[in-house]
């Protein structure tokens, strides 16, 4: 029964929830992490990048006038190297590149710094170098710095007052670079070594790939997420109703603490539900009765509201969504949700035709339930049903279809929930805009059902038979089940008629 | 979506994310690379070129100066005695006639391999403006500090056949004065050619092992022995004429040639002497040896000094080829009575 409904998102939806969060968790985490990966791709290639050039400066150590590089050091990084040396303001300093033999001879037994490669990027290693004449002691530093400017040996060289620079282009063989401060007091010159690098960024295009990427499948969670989440809400306010409904009417163990004897009526029906096709067809005079019996519907009635699928006409009700927001709502969900709720609402609602159906119910109660259910717009459990013998039921009190009924009680609760709902209901439809509100206007949803609600009401009056007598009791089960009076069972085949006892049960 | 595929995706975008950040720090410090030693020339061509020029340059300008001092720059060796000595004959004279023209150009030189120092580069030069033979050159750089200098020139002997030599671009090994893998060592051979200048061909035992061309120092020195025996009243005065050539025996520069002979240059000193009558009164014969003698009157004795710059090929040991002279340069540098 009813209690089937519950158990569906029951079952569905702690999983659902659970995923839908971690979805949009996940999107929103990806989209971080793609815009993280796009944005570390770019700064790669921007402020990240390695710069043009690579500088590397080498501090004379130790005694002596010269700094010389190791042959291969100035090619270490590119073919094409910028030197310069700079010496203290006022003096001068020498530049020169020979072969080693031709340096190292140059330098004889002076002592000098000795460059022989990069410490780091920024720094060249410099230790002090060895006399070129193994056996020979290093000379005492020079007093005055000697200049190898001029030298026939060079093949490149630069001298000039405190600063001089040099472009050498690397070329087979083992060339020195030569620096020496020269002159009184001279000091060793700092060498700076710039070279050209080509600069690539292999980091740019897969990172913003990567990134768009990420952002991209964050985003579909995101998305898909969300609208998990909305149909779940639509769900859950829907679910919450029918759950209360459910829980009443099934188990009993009222939420609201409403008098057993309905659960205990309630009860019975719920195992109902699932052969509730069965049911129907078992009887066969709730079939007729029903506007909903898809067995009894039959040739007479509903030709009108039948939408030829040979399904029932709560079928078409609910498919039409024209009339159950909540159907409406299932719309715009997943698919599954408005399927199962369909299914559950139909057999719901089969399971009261039964029993309003039933011929020991008097045709007033049977009658005065859809109406009551239309006067209040709530969803009428009819759990008055099984209390046939209260023809008092005839009491169009819409706060209670039932009167004198156990649930009386809750009736009244139902009603503020109802009421409750109603209202949230109308902040939703005020608030909805954009698709759902499109749908709405297109099925005509919401306006389309409820004044119709009034509608029958009228009817009430000039159709309901006098149940208090036999002839009127059955007058009123031949009204009911669209037997005798034509216009009657047009009525009753009305679609407007039974979408809103329909409308009526699903609230 | 599903939890694992969720998973998947986040720890690949960590590894993705990360593996970008940790790609960008690992750069590998380059090690230098020396390249091949080098075992060419020790200059090149271009830088020969610009030696030659720089001596060039310097030779020009002390000739137009006359003045000697002006040569030591790039000039060295026999050569700065010898130019020296020039110049000043020419500053004496006024007269820079004998001051021996060296072209600024060179048509082939000869770049060693020498590793250590000192260092001799040759080259021969074009034609002078007079269409004088070629000049030999050798040039020396005495330390890794110093410049090349022009050590020696020598004119070429017309007509004479020079070794080849090996290209410049691949340089040509310096042979020790004492070399052993020729048919003489390069001293020898210097100190072999000074008795052929001094005795003649005829008279030199080691005549049979040169080949002396016509025009070589060898004819010059008797040309100049001649020459005062034809200036009347020589014999008759019982003149006494007297020459002696000498090898210097430390001023030796060998380069290998192709075929594995040599090229050596050296200094030969040369004296004569001719000694008349102690009433005689010997003139100058030469422009040059009056001005070298300057205010110093005449005597009975002349003394005359040459520093003659001398080129030879001597052969490889073995070979069928002779010692050959290529070239010489025969100056008076000094004279006294």
């Amino acid at each position: 029964m009813d209690g089937a409904r519950p158990a569906v998102p029951m079952l569905d939806c702690p999983r659902r929830r659970e995923s839908s969060v971690l979805q949009r968790i996940l999107g929103g985490v990806l989209v971080l992490l793609g815009l993280v990966a796009a944005a570390l791709g770019v700064a790669s290639a921007t402020v990240w990048r390695d710069t043009d050039t690579v500088v590397a400066t080498a501090t004379p150590t130790g005694d002596g006038t010269f700094v010389v590089t190791d042959p291969g050091v100035l090619g270490l990084v590119g073919g094409d190297v910028t030197v310069s040396a700079s010496v203290p303001e006022g003096q001068k300093v020498t530049l020169a590149v020979g072969r080693d033999v031709d340096v190292a001879g140059w330098v004889g037994n002076d002592p000098y710094s000795r460059v022989t490669g990069l410490s780091d990027w920024e720094n060249l290693a410099v230790t002090a170098g060895e006399p070129a004449d193994a056996d020979a002691e290093t000379n005492e530093a020079p007093k005055s710095g000697p200049d190898p400017a001029g030298s026939d040996m060079w093949v490149a060289e630069a001298s000039d007052e405190n600063s001089v620079t040099l472009r050498w282009s690397d070329r087979p063989g083992r060339w020195t670079l030569l620096a020496a401060g020269v002159g009184e007091g001279a000091q060793a010159p700092t060498l700076e070594l710039t070279w050209p690098r080509s600069v690539s960024t292999p980091y740019l295009w897969p990172g913003v790939g990567v990134g768009a990427a990420l952002v991209l499948i964050g985003a579909a969670l995101l998305v898909v997420g969300g609208r998990r989440a909305r149909a779940r809400r639509a769900d859950e306010a829907d679910m919450a109703d029918t759950a209360e409904q459910g829980s009443r009417d099934e188990t009993g163990t009222d939420l609201h603490g409403d008098g057993p004897p309905a659960a205990g009526l309630g009860s019975p029906f719920a195992p109902v539900r699932p052969g509730s096709a069965g049911a129907d067809a078992a009887a066969p005079v709730d079939g007729a009765a029903a506007p909903g019996g898809l067995v009894a519907g039959e040739p007479l009635d509903r030709p009108a509201h039948d939408d030829g699928t040979a399904q029932d006409d709560g079928t078409a009700q609910d498919d039409g969504t024209a009339q159950d927001d909540g159907s409406a709502r299932d719309a715009a969900g997943t698919a599954e949700v408005p399927l199962a709720s369909r299914l559950l609402r139909r057999s719901r609602r089969r399971q009261r035709e039964d029993v309003v159906a039933d011929p020991a119910a008097p045709a007033v109660e049977e009658g005065a339930a859809p109406f009551g259910g239309v006067a209040a717009p709530a969803p009428v459990p009819a759990p008055a049903v099984p209390v046939p013998a209260e023809p008092v039921a005839a009491d169009p009190s819409p706060h209670d279809p039932v009167p004198g009924e156990p649930t009386t009680a809750t009736g009244a609760l139902r009603m503020t929930r109802r009421e409750l709902r109603a209202q949230e209901e109308a902040r939703r439809v005020a608030e909805q805009g954009g698709m759902t509100r499109m749908l709405r206007a297109i099925t005509g949803s919401i306006p389309a059902v409820r004044p119709q609600q009034g509608v029958p009401v009228p009817e009430e009056g000039v159709t309901r038979p006098d149940t208090s007598t036999p002839a009127g009791r059955a007058a009123a089960w031949r009204a009911t089940w669209g037997f005798g009076d034509t216009s009657r069972t047009g009525q009753a085949a009305d679609p407007t008629d039974s979408s809103t006892s329909a409308d009526g049960e699903n609230r | 979506m599903n939890r694992r595929t969720t998973r998947g995706l986040a720890v690949a975008s960590a590894v993705v994310v990360s593996t970008t950040l940790l790609a960008g720090c690992a750069d590998e410090l380059p090690q230098p690379v020396p390249g091949e030693a080098f075992s060419g020339p020790v200059l090149t061509e271009e830088q020969d070129t610009q030696v030659f020029t720089a001596v060039a340059d310097t030779v020009k300008k002390a000739d137009k100066a006359l003045k000697g001092k002006d040569l030591k720059p790039r000039v060295t060796g026999p050569a700065y005695e010898v130019r020296t000595s020039q110049l000043s004959v020419a500053k004496e004279r006024d007269n820079a006639e004998f001051v021996t023209d060296i072209p600024s150009e060179s048509q082939q030189m000869v770049i060693p391999t020498t590793e250590g120092w000192p260092r001799t580069s040759y080259s021969i030069t074009t034609s002078t403006e007079d269409l004088e033979t070629p000049r030999l050159v050798a040039f020396e750089q005495e330390t890794a500090r110093s410049d090349y200098k022009m050590w020696a020139w020598t004119q070429l002997i017309p007509g004479v056949a020079m070794p080849a030599f090996a290209d410049a671009g691949i340089g040509s090994e310096a042979v020790a004065a004492d070399d052993d893998t020729l048919a003489a060592s390069p001293t020898d051979a210097l100190a072999q050619y000074a008795d052929l200048v001094t005795l003649g061909a005829k008279k030199s035992s080691f005549a049979k092992g040169f080949d002396l061309p016509d025009g070589d120092l060898v004819a010059a020195v008797a040309a100049d022995a001649a020459a005062w025996k034809e200036v009347p009243g020589f014999e008759e005065s019982g003149t006494k004429y007297t020459q002696k050539y000498k090898a210097r025996k430390d001023e030796v520069r060998s380069v290998r040639t192709a075929d594995g002979g040599a090229l050596v240059m050296g200094v030969l000193d040369g004296q004569t002497t001719v000694e008349a009558e102690d009433e005689a009164k010997v003139p100058a014969l030469s422009e040059t040896q009056k001005a070298l003698l300057g205010d110093a009157g005449e005597s009975n004795v002349l003394k005359t000094e040459y520093t003659d710059m001398v080129a030879l090929y001597v052969p490889a040991k073995g070979s069928d080829e002779k010692i050959r002279p290529l070239g010489y340069s025969h100056v008076a540098t000094a004279a006294s009575n």
